[in-house]
């Protein structure tokens, strides 16, 4: 057996689609507090078991800042200019949730095991292959952003001006990002990822005990949150 | 046997890239394709493989042929599984993060049971000893470890022929001679091989005929002898390795380095002390891949918030405000630094008071004013590498930097940009090369830093 990163501590693929798409309701129906914290902590625990200490933290410290954030009846109450200052942060708290959780499955999973749990629930190759070159995707693209970050800063482009800076860092940002799906692109099918045969995995996804205390805690919380909140 | 018969290759209606091209390639052969940048070493390649057609919208007439078998009409996977690709960047190789998950996708997708991928990877692992390289993220690689994993790759596939796109582009000599061992025994167990490269050197004993390509036919096929004796005629590098000139270690006290540290991930810690510069030279920086050279250039131009520095330039320290302000930088991949919709804005943009008139001036010394209304993403590599080295010389940086400017160029091109180098270098300037090009080192820099003899494992004091 070669050596492959221990997944026993990962969720499968699905399991965590399935608690992003979950925490997508509290975006439209709130749920309590102290279910808030219980759900970015249980998040942060599964960085941390994974690995992501860093991660962890941040998840924490975000949240802890957007949490003094006023929800949106409560900022009805500011001036227009604040009102429009703050309606961006409270459009984040809002949808902090699944954002933390769509960024943990994004971070936690790799294509292979993506196509596995996707392949294990049937789900048809035109589907499945899209998703995972957009999940290979992601980790590229951060690489770039980074060089292109670098140029900017050496080139003196100042960033006082959104939308100046949305502007220049417009092109480059979409040349590579087309340059990165290309490459992708062409790793996945030169390595026969089009085969139509039945394929094999060295490594089979399966569903672990992490798996359902991950999915049943998250449930678990944001049921109990939506009953309190009443 | 691969056989290319009459193929010739277009771009839209009319763009001929190559010319009636006839070539047949026994079982086990190595054949190096060299020539000029744009000749169509590249192209042959990419018809081989079938990216040409899928990926780059060409159109082609003639017969590509494995075994008798036409490749026309196949699907990519189709050819993929008979002719594997190593890629000039190894960035485009890999789809998955994890390594060892690298090496067993293409065994996953053509349906190998568990058994047989443990044998395939047994089997790859007693010819390469590459057992450090499992399982670990790609992005935690240097370009030398990359490109073996590539090769690796393309062995574990069991594919009879594999084909590779100037492999040694990014990798330093230490790799570029593990990548010699691999490609020999890959030849000793029969795989075909067909290579596009600059770097010849270390091909010329592996290769059983080395073919020059121009303006996209097969031009001729060189004897060993003549490529030794006329390889700057023919417009290629150099046929035999280049050792670096001895050179003055430093020369000028304008600059002084008096600390740099910084501690990498793996352990291993780059920490130079007392080094100094002059203005008006030009130092190259060397060193193994993954040594600091990028980190070098990131302390210096004031872009790494981590490490720690102290640099002092005419006896003031310069803080990494300082340095930023101070420094412009060209990179190895110029499409990260273009960001305006023309070229003469691209020049402009961060440089104060430029006159008209020294716009001019620089645009006509690059070659760039009939360019100077289009927009920099659809110029050429080399015409986009051309608009940042207007941008860096209307900058008027007191240190200039270049990230590996001569990365898979040809003879002609590097002793250009060699040129342009030169000419940027003022009294007043100190202008810094990262590269692992020798030939184009020896050519253009006044000292050498070789930041191999300032890296120590961490725990070493």
């Amino acid at each position: 057996m070669y050596y492959i990163k221990d997944n026993r501590l990962n969720p499968n693929p699905i399991t965590k689609f399935f608690v992003v798409v979950l925490l997508g309701f509290t975006g439209v129906h709130s749920i309590n507090h102290y279910s808030e914290w219980a759900v970015v902590i249980v998040i942060s625990a599964m960085y941390f078991i994974n690995g992501f200490k860093k991660d962890a933290i941040k998840n924490i410290l975000w949240f802890g800042v957007l949490f003094f954030v006023p929800d949106f009846s409560a900022l009805e109450k500011f001036p227009i200019f604040i009102l429009m200052m703050l309606s961006l942060f409270a459009l984040c708290r809002m949808f902090y949730l699944p954002f933390a959780a769509g960024k943990f499955m994004i971070k936690t999973s790799d294509v292979g095991s993506i196509i596995s749990s996707m392949d294990a629930i049937k789900i048809p190759k035109e589907v499945s292959i899209p998703i995972a070159v957009m999940f290979r995707f992601f980790p590229s693209f951060v690489e770039e952003k980074n060089s292109i970050k670098m140029a900017m800063r050496i080139r003196g482009i100042e960033t006082k001006n959104p939308v100046k800076y949305l502007e220049y860092v417009a092109v480059p940002l979409l040349i590579i990002s087309s340059n990165i799906a290309d490459d992708i692109s062409k790793a996945a099918e030169t390595k026969c990822i089009a085969n139509p045969i039945k394929k094999t995995r060295y490594v089979s996804v399966r569903i672990h005990l992490i798996d359902f205390i991950y999915a049943v805690t998250i449930s678990v919380i944001v049921a109990g949150g939506i009953i309190c909140s009443h | 046997m691969l056989t290319l018969e009459n193929l010739s290759l277009f771009y839209g209606q009319d763009k001929k890239i190559l010319d009636c091209i006839n070539l047949n390639v026994a079982d086990g052969e190595c054949i190096l394709l060299t020539g000029e940048s744009g000749s169509g070493k590249s192209s042959i390649i990419n018809s081989i493989n079938g990216l040409a057609f899928e990926y780059e919208n060409a159109k082609f007439s003639g017969n590509i042929k494995v075994d008798n078998k036409d490749l026309k009409g196949m699907e990519l996977y189709e050819i993929s599984l008979m002719i594997s690709s190593v890629f000039q960047n190894p960035k485009t190789h890999f789809f998955n993060v994890d390594t060892t998950l690298e090496l067993l996708f293409y065994l996953e997708n053509i349906g190998l049971d568990r058994k047989e991928m443990e044998s395939r990877m047994e089997d790859m692992l007693r010819l390469f000893p590459i057992k450090h390289l499992l399982g670990r993220s790609i992005f935690d690689l240097s370009g030398g470890e990359k490109q073996i994993l590539c090769v690796a790759a393309c062995y574990i596939s069991g594919c009879k022929i594999i084909v590779l796109d100037e492999p040694s582009s990014n990798l330093d000599d230490r790799y570029i001679d593990i990548l010699k061992e691999m490609l020999q025994i890959l030849k000793n167990k029969g795989i075909t091989l067909i290579i596009a490269e600059h770097r010849i050197y270390y091909l010329t004993d592996l290769a059983d005929r080395i073919i020059l390509v121009r303006k996209g036919e097969l031009f001729k096929e060189l004897t060993k002898d003549e490529l030794l004796n006329s390889e700057r005629q023919l417009g290629l590098r150099s046929a035999i390795k280049t050792v670096l000139k001895a050179q003055n270690k430093s020369v000028g006290n304008d600059l002084t380095v008096k600390k740099l540290e910084y501690k990498f991930k793996d352990g291993f810690k780059l920490k130079i002390e007392d080094i100094s510069f002059g203005l008006g030279n030009i130092y190259g920086i060397t060193g193994k891949n993954g040594c600091g050279k990028s980190t070098f250039i990131r302390v210096m131009t004031g872009l790494d918030d981590k490490g720690k520095s102290e640099i002092i330039f005419n006896g003031k320290t310069l803080n990494k405000k300082d340095r930023l302000k101070n420094s412009s930088l060209v990179m190895q991949d110029v499409n990260h630094q273009l960001f305006t919709d023309s070229v003469e804005e691209e020049i402009k943009l961060g440089v104060k008071d430029l006159s008209q008139d020294r716009l001019d001036k620089v645009l006509y010394g690059l070659e760039l004013t009939e360019l100077k209304d289009r927009h920099p993403m659809s110029l050429s590599g080399g015409q986009k590498q051309r608009v940042a080295i207007a941008s860096v010389l209307c900058k008027n940086s007191r240190f200039i930097f270049f990230d590996e400017p001569t990365s898979g160029m040809d003879y002609k091109n590097m002793i250009r940009i060699s040129k342009l180098i030169k000419e940027m270098s003022t009294k007043d300037n100190i202008i810094f090369i990262v590269s692992h090009d020798i030939e184009f080192l020896n050519e253009t820099a006044d000292s050498i830093l070789c930041l191999e003899e300032f890296t120590t494992p961490a725990s070493k004091k």
